[in-house]
């Protein structure tokens, strides 16, 4: 990537610091527009220059990452901006994390030439933005009396919730049905499947306890603070002490994980 | 009585249960296999999954009768759960999945021999594809910036064997269906092509099936007592200390390294360039050329086109489940 591109990083990273700063909600979306442009200009000019949209490998994800939560806090947050000191918090923290892996750009391999993948991705991306989301409010219900009156929050803990479970579900079908034409089977027993799973049971326990059993705000915030924890450290887990698994696509990471051949 | 027993098989609660319970074989699996601990036993995998499986579909069978369900998009999207589950069971009995290696020029008839590996034991002739059949006539592999990365496969193929009239491209993620049975392909690589005279008398002139790819690889083949080890480099050169290497990936200037043992003695050791020899007692081996292969997966899977409409079905009731509440909303 050339300076121009690490310089919009920069500037994104530094507008949304400001935007966190700054308390008048007008001139904080202003900001954070701009912040979102800088993260946009990253975007197009890493697909154009790459020839695929940005989304393999963990500096191609974090942009991805940041965007979508830029996105998120402008267009559901927007009225009263209760997040967005958290999301932006959040964007500055996973933009700087992407700076620390390989920034250079390399030609999709075979497995990941595909429509398909893209779109599993951008609809895995949806739902976790949706989760990351819901997960604020989740902690926002836990450790302030206030969070429960907020309608933003109940938003998030029931159509949140529900959107990103369907983001989730379909990002899985799409990627199911991309496997069988990969690797034979719509199931692979690898281990980002098993995470899937988990994630997706969580967040079905949180969903129907309150749809069928009428559970608390608190109880439901807690299954999905427990949900977004578990996946998170799951897959940290996976990436950084990692045996075999399709998801990783990082080439420095991936070189010390036989995938077979090709 | 028996409606009591529904009433608790079909409960919230149960419910519940059963969608806590499915938290813990996958966190199970995910942790013995980020601490690298496989188990040891497969059924150790299937058992709980099977059980928890059964409960799960007679909560969601029994839940259709016990409990009401305000949108439609709900109900549609548990039924899908049931056809996703008939799938499953219909491609645990009657899956076919098979490897095949398939050498550029050659044919594949689907007979067992052929294949390397299959999944269907002793009833191979019931559940094998019975039509399925192609001569490869080109294989091409492309690589990024010469190195072992590549950014393209794709073997052109032509079927059936005996007439050849149809051309199809079977590439890494997909291909065709020929004879009920879907092809992709799962590898890539070359193999030398050798003479072996003993005296007058032609041995063997053919592809040999040894592991050289990729360059570096050694393998080795036993002849009349003496045992063959060799390293195929498609583009060679030697480098700076001496050393046999590849250029890159593609077959320019193939050579072969040679090394033979005569008990456990080295009684020759070089490198031979395509069409060189070597003659060691009375046996002569040539290196007459190089053949690409590929690796085809034949896959034939009466259940999985449940198993995909289940998940379509899934997939549209949610979608129709937040179109719902919307107009619920207006």
């Amino acid at each position: 990537m050339n300076t121009s591109g690490y310089i919009a990083i920069l500037a994104a990273i530094f507008f949304m610091a400001v935007a966190i700063v700054v308390r008048r909600a007008g001139y904080r979306r202003y900001i954070m527009l701009a912040s979102l442009l800088s993260v946009g200009y990253v975007t197009g000019y890493r697909w154009v220059e790459s020839g695929h949209p940005p989304m393999l490998g963990t500096f191609e994800e974090t942009i991805l990452a940041a965007l979508t939560l830029i996105t998120a806090s402008l267009l559901v947050d927007r009225r009263k901006s209760v997040f967005a000191t958290y999301m932006l918090g959040m964007g500055i923290f996973v933009l700087l994390y992407g700076l620390f892996f390989d920034t250079q750009i390399r030609p999709l391999v075979i497995s990941e030439q595909s429509l398909l993948v893209y779109f599993h991705v951008l609809f895995a991306w949806i739902g976790y933005g949706l989760y990351t989301l819901c997960f604020l409010s989740a902690l926002y219900v836990l450790f302030s009396a206030a969070g429960r009156k907020e309608a933003m929050v109940r938003w998030a803990l029931e159509r949140g919730l529900l959107y990103g479970i369907t983001a989730q579900s379909i990002s899985f079908f799409i990627g199911s049905y991309y496997s069988s034409r990969l690797h034979g089977s719509w199931w692979v027993w690898d281990t980002v499947e098993y995470l899937f799973l988990i994630s997706w049971f969580l967040y079905a326990v949180a969903l129907h306890g309150r749809i069928l059993l009428g559970w608390g705000e608190k109880r439901v915030a807690g299954w999905i603070v427990a949900a977004f924890v578990v996946t998170i450290v799951l897959y940290w887990g996976l990436v950084y002490i990692p045996w075999t698994t399709y998801h990783v696509f990082d080439m420095e990471i991936k070189i010390h994980v036989p995938l077979g051949n090709p | 009585m028996m409606k009591a027993i529904i009433e608790q098989l079909g409960s919230k609660r149960l419910t519940l249960t059963v969608l806590k319970t499915g938290i813990l074989v996958p966190s199970i699996l995910t942790i013995l296999w980020i601490l690298d601990v496989r188990p040891p036993a497969f059924y150790m995998v299937w058992l709980p999954l099977t059980v928890w499986g059964i409960v799960f579909l007679v909560n969601l069978v029994a839940s259709l009768f016990t409990q009401r369900y305000i949108h439609r998009a709900n109900l549609f999207f548990h039924i899908a759960f049931l056809i996703v589950a008939m799938g499953i069971s219909i491609s645990l009995l009657y899956r076919f999945e098979g490897e095949a290696i398939v050498v550029e020029d050659g044919l594949f008839m689907g007979d067992e021999r052929e294949y390397l590996r299959h999944n269907a034991g002793q009833s191979f002739s019931g559940v094998a594809p019975a039509g399925v059949g192609f001569y490869v006539e080109s294989i091409e592999p492309v690589f990024w910036q010469d190195r072992l990365y590549f950014t393209g496969l794709k073997a052109v193929v032509s079927y059936p064997p005996d007439t050849r009239s149809h051309t199809a491209e079977i590439e890494l993620n997909g291909g065709p269906s020929i004879g009920g049975a879907r092809l992709r392909l799962t590898g890539y690589g070359i193999f030398p092509e050798v003479i072996i005279k003993k005296g007058d008398d032609i041995v063997l002139k053919d592809v040999l099936r040894v592991n050289v790819f990729p360059p570096g690889n050694e393998d080795y083949i036993e002849l009349g007592g003496y045992r063959l080890h060799m390293r195929l480099y498609p583009d060679y050169y030697t480098d700076e200390e001496g050393r046999p290497s590849t250029r890159s990936m593609y077959i320019k200037e193939p050579a072969l390294l040679v090394r033979v043992e005569w008990l456990s003695n080295t009684v020759y050791e070089g490198v031979l360039r395509q069409g060189e020899s070597v003659r060691f007692m009375d046996t002569r081996l040539t290196f007459s050329g190089t053949r690409r292969f590929v690796m085809v997966g034949v896959v034939r899977d009466p259940g999985e086109w449940l198993v995909f409409s289940g998940f379509v079905l899934a997939g549209a009731s949610l979608l129709l489940r937040l179109k719902e509440r919307r107009a619920k909303k207006g």
